[in-house]
């Protein structure tokens, strides 16, 4: 395990450093090119910076390229060329719109490196009962996992920061865990993920200077998905990213279709005189994560934001206790 | 707000539960001899109860969100 520290800090520096030192000239970039949108959660017409997907992918191509340089293993080209695709898929749809089909169809596409380098092991574990092995299925398993890990991720980008602080702490409990399940060159692989999601919230936290867009989004769940598959943790990983699975699911079992966030046409939120958010009352309006936490009585985006955080971090603690469980029973 | 602490439990114990009775259940679709059509049947019926599980888990939480959340969603 010790030969593998000095690769793990220089990677997670050099994720860190990458995203932090290239988005604000990117902010300026997209800035001076008229590349925003407004931030509807703002007072007057605030144009915030999007895409930041090209800064977070570049932390991820230039961390698991260091990793690569000390390790040459399939598992860094199988995850750097998911997260890759993940990011185009993200950045065709950000540059145009796309039909309602095209990101599930293509994400579908971009768990495709893992598949042909053969990255993964065909056995599904499952805490305290033991494990499956599916050799055929498996491979629906790794599509499936791909699909709704870069989905979740994007449709929990709805206020400032929320995104990159929930990959935060669903990156590095992900992280914990693989380390607790002695799974050491996964975990060592998925670290920069932590650092990516970090650097970036420096930028991202409210007030947002810039927003990942789907590009980045799909980056950061894509990379998630692949170390899930590659570390045969995805249970535990879909534990850690519950809350984004929360919203997903309500969303989807209220408008019962896939829908992209632009074709709504109830919001599931509105706004007070003063910019608070407030729950929509509107029947056909979709349910979502936030329109429930707004059932109590309006809120600011901040308090929306820590109130998500917190279940972020409330199951990132569920996913490490479940990787000591496992542990403790294999 | 507390709900949905108790909703993520609930998702999370659904899980577990989901696993044990995927270890069972698979546990006894073996072939139950040599050859390519046996395989393919083994597979397919796994597919099936794959499929199966993952309807009935979705399904559950559904009526548990129902029931959760009646309040909230104008129920």
């Amino acid at each position: 395990m010790t030969e593998l520290i000095i690769p793990g800090i220089i990677a997670c520096a050099v994720a860190f450093l990458a995203v932090y030192a290239a988005t604000p000239p990117l902010i300026g970039y997209l800035q001076k090119r008229g590349i925003t949108v407004p931030d509807v959660n703002k007072p007057g017409k605030v144009m915030i910076a999007r895409p930041g997907g090209p800064s977070i992918i570049l932390g991820i191509m230039a961390s698991e390229a260091v990793l690569y340089l000390f390790f040459q293993s399939n598992e860094i080209l199988a995850l750097l060329a998911t997260s890759g695709l993940a990011f185009l898929v993200g950045y065709i749809d950000d540059a145009r719109i796309m039909g309602r089909w095209f990101k599930p169809l293509a994400l579908a596409g971009a768990a495709s490196p893992i598949l042909l380098l053969g990255a993964y092991d065909p056995v599904l574990a499952f805490p305290m009962f033991g494990q499956i092995e599916i050799p055929v299925l498996y491979g629906g398993v790794v599509i499936f996992m791909i699909l709704i890990t870069g989905n979740t991720v994007n449709s929990i980008d709805v206020l400032n920061g929320v995104a990159s602080s929930v990959m935060v702490v669903a990156g590095f409990a992900l992280s914990a865990s693989l380390f607790i399940l002695q799974n050491y060159e996964a975990a060592l692989i998925s670290l920069p993920l932590g650092f990516v999601a970090l650097a970036f919230y420096k930028y991202h936290r409210a007030p947002s200077r810039i927003f990942p867009g789907d590009s980045g989004a799909l980056a950061l769940g894509g990379m998630y998905g692949a170390i899930a598959v590659i570390g045969q943790a995805e249970v535990i990983a879909a534990i850690a990213l519950l809350p984004a699975i929360l919203n997903s699911f309500l969303f989807l079992s209220s408008v019962k279709r896939i829908i992209e966030h632009r074709q709504i046409r109830h919001k599931p939120v509105h706004h007070t005189q003063d910019m608070k958010l407030r729950a929509s009352t509107e029947r056909d309006a979709p349910v979502t994560l936030i329109r429930i936490i707004l059932a109590g009585g309006p809120l600011s985006e901040s308090q929306v934001g820590a109130a998500i955080l917190r279940m972020a971090i409330f199951s990132g603690g569920l996913a490490i206790l479940t990787a000591g469980i496992m542990a403790v029973f294999s | 707000m507390k709900l949905l602490y108790v909703f993520l439990l609930i998702m999370y114990a659904m899980i577990l539960l989901g696993g044990a009775i995927a270890v069972m259940v698979f546990g006894r679709i073996a072939p139950p001899g040599h050859g390519d059509l046996l395989e393919i049947i083994t597979h397919v019926a796994r597919a099936a109860v794959a499929i199966s599980l993952i309807v009935g888990w979705v399904y559950a939480l559904s009526k548990v969100k129902n029931l959760l959340f009646k309040r909230q969603l104008g129920g």
